[in-house]
């Protein structure tokens, strides 16, 4: 018996960690590339495939963005760059970690670009201990051990207090 | 009822402050955290080691290193400079040899100050022998350092970026069978011979940008490249203060770029000049390219019948474009130089000029009269500055309309808009005359420093004007006002 995935007129249904289910076009879930492999393999005969690591929110933004990659022509490079700027704009901390697990976890590889350069402009330029408050990362060197760390990377600190 | 629907907010707001405060970063998956860390420069990322005991090593899983040795020093701008030359060239020692993975995405170093060159020659190994698919490397001017000759055997590099300090001697043929993307900036070219045999060792060299490279045994640099398909030259005039462009044969009094720039590239899409003109152009094989862009700088010093010779055949070249950019330098050279002789540009459907003042129009008619089947007309601006009325002719309306108005002109693009009278002129003249045009898109430049109409009286006049197209639009849409402008 062909599997179902042809059977659904190109249609594959996801299901988050909290339960829900999404119904996807094939070209669309073909943006990830775990799901590309599972497709290949055909692993993919059972009628739901759970993504226990994501929820339906991030689910669902990560499916945003492949739908719009998969249905742009690769002539229109300029209208996606101003999607993806968009896409994260003004999206709190706590979203970007799940989305950016997401896009790991899926392997969706301009999703996950994005996500890591918006984490990483966040550190950019801002002295550590910044860093340290806005991601709450604890210090637990001693005084000793983090002159230490200073000392072994002189460079990475000249110009920094 | 109202205090416990408060008690209940109040603990969901603890809740989520509770979320707020958790460590996410530190518990991503290391790899995870090596991705990110690679989008900032080295420096930030290994400085990300003092977070905490947990990240002391994070920074040794980044799969891209950039290290620049002017990024951030301000503070101590005061140390000698054998000191802060020491500290970088240890600091990239000590990240080259604590990294983890096997393989380096891309490697750039850009560094002001190398007294022993033999450290550049490590470098390209190291990442050589991690299979570095882009590599980016600058030094300061003038180092005369040759090019590692292993680079020249790697199959696995894609993008290869030289900056100055370099001298390209290449030997014998080489092999770079993945290059896509070549750029050479202020590279110094020990003869002809080794840029012609770089280029035919690269089976599929998609873009190459070439800006200030030459060398004193060098006049000809010829381009054949048969998978090419984009080409930016640039020649700037050199500034006063360039003395070292000597080893590049570019001395301050040039006037001209000393070299004949030949190309033979049968699959070129699109080819960029800009700077001085060169003195010769040998446009070959060019039965592929759709765009094409030229930006001369101006140089009125010596009228020589070579710049005419050098421009007639550069237009030659790209006589069968669809698209052209002009600028206005490079406008007032060709009036100055070729004047009524331009050649006709057949499949010319997108014309884009950027014109800076008055005298530059005069070309305009010439050129409208040479593209017979245009169809898009972009003005990046009418005028770079204020111009009093009546001081400069501005506009020479042409003396008979060019046939590309009848027939085929259907969009007109003009960008920074200010209503002076002169632009008002042009508008009318391509609004009465256009025949078949079926928009003209008017970008009003609202901040502009001397507001000579307000938008109302210019859009009032604009409306005044007869048309010659009874289905023509005019849009007009008012900048936005730049960010810190």
């Amino acid at each position: 018996m062909a599997s179902s995935i042809e059977n659904n007129n190109e249609k594959l249904t996801l299901k988050s960690s909290d339960g829900e289910e999404f119904l996807v076009e094939k070209h669309v879930a073909l943006q990830s590339t775990l799901l590309q492999n599972m497709l290949d393999s055909d692993c993919s005969s059972a009628d739901v495939i759970p993504l226990p690591k994501i929820d339906a929110r991030t689910l669902a933004l990560v499916l945003g963005y492949c739908k719009k990659h998969a249905d742009a022509s690769s002539s229109k490079q300029g209208e996606l760059n101003s999607f993806d700027s968009e896409f994260l704009k003004d999206m709190d901390m706590g979203a970007l970690f799940n989305l950016v697990l997401a896009a790991n976890f899926m392997e969706i590889k301009g999703l996950l670009d994005i996500a890591a350069q918006k984490i990483a402009d966040t550190i950019k330029d801002k002295p550590h201990q910044e860093v340290r408050e806005i991601f709450h990362v604890e210090n637990d060197y001693t005084p000793e051990e983090e002159a230490a760390v200073r000392e072994e990377n002189r460079w990475a600190f000249e110009g920094f207090p | 009822m109202q205090s416990t629907s408060r008690r209940k907010r109040q603990k969901l707001s603890e809740e989520v402050k509770l979320n707020e405060a958790e460590d996410r970063i530190s518990n991503l998956p290391k790899n995870l955290i090596g991705h990110i860390l690679s989008f900032l420069p080295t420096k930030y990322a290994v400085r990300t080691g003092i977070l905490s005991t947990k990240w002391k090593w994070m920074w040794t899983s980044i799969s891209n290193l950039d290290f620049d040795d002017q990024l951030f020093l301000h503070s101590s701008a005061n140390r000698n400079s054998d000191y802060r030359e020491m500290s970088f060239l240890k600091f990239v020692y000590r990240v080259l040899l604590l990294l983890e993975g096997s393989n380096i995405n891309k490697f750039r170093i850009t560094c002001s100050q190398v007294s022993d060159v033999s450290y550049v020659n490590s470098w390209v190994t190291a990442a050589l022998l991690r299979n570095v698919r882009e590599l980016d490397l600058c030094l300061p001017l003038g180092s005369s350092v040759l090019i590692p000759t292993n680079l020249f055997s790697c199959d696995k590099l894609e993008v290869l970026k030289l900056g100055s300090g370099f001298v390209l001697n290449i030997p014998s043929l080489v092999d770079l069978k993945s290059l896509k993307t070549l750029h050479l900036s202020l590279v110094e070219f020990m003869d002809e011979e080794s840029i012609k045999r770089l280029l035919s060792s690269c089976p599929v060299l998609e873009v190459f940008a070439l800006f200030q490279c030459g060398g004193k045994n060098v006049s000809v640099i010829n381009i054949s490249a048969p998978a090419l398909k984009r080409l930016i030259v640039e020649y700037p005039a050199p500034k006063c203060w360039e003395t070292s462009l000597d080893e590049i044969g570019i001395t301050d009094t040039q006037d001209v770029c000393p070299y004949e720039i030949q190309l033979n590239t049968p699959n070129l899409l699109y080819f960029a000049y800009m700077g001085l003109v060169a003195e010769g152009f040998a446009m070959n094989n060019l039965s592929s390219l759709v765009e094409a862009s030229i930006d001369f700088e101006l140089c009125y010093d010596q009228v020589e019948d070579r710049y005419d010779t050098a421009m007639t055949e550069l237009l030659h070249g790209i006589s069968n474009v669809q698209t052209l950019h002009l600028s206005g330098d490079c406008i007032e050279t060709l009036q100055f130089y070729i004047g009524p002789r331009l050649q006709v540009f057949r499949c010319l459907t997108t014309l884009e000029l950027s014109v800076k003042i008055p005298a530059q129009w005069e070309l305009l008619p010439n050129l409208l009269e040479c593209s017979p089947n245009l169809r898009t007309l972009g003005f990046k601006g009418l005028m770079e500055e204020y111009y009093e009325p009546g001081k400069f002719q501005g506009w020479y309306p042409p003396k008979r309309v060019p046939t590309c108005l009848l027939v085929t002109l259907e969009k007109i693009k003009i960008g920074r808009f200010r209503g002076q009278e002169t632009e008002l002129e042009v508008v009318d003249y391509f609004l009465t005359y256009a025949k078949v045009l079926k928009i003209m898109d008017i970008w009003f430049d609202r901040y502009q420093r001397r507001q000579i109409l307000s938008e109302y009286e210019v859009l009032r006049k604009l409306l005044e004007i007869p048309r010659g197209s009874t289905s023509c639009k005019v849009r007009v849409t008012c900048q936005a006002k730049k960010k810190g402008g």
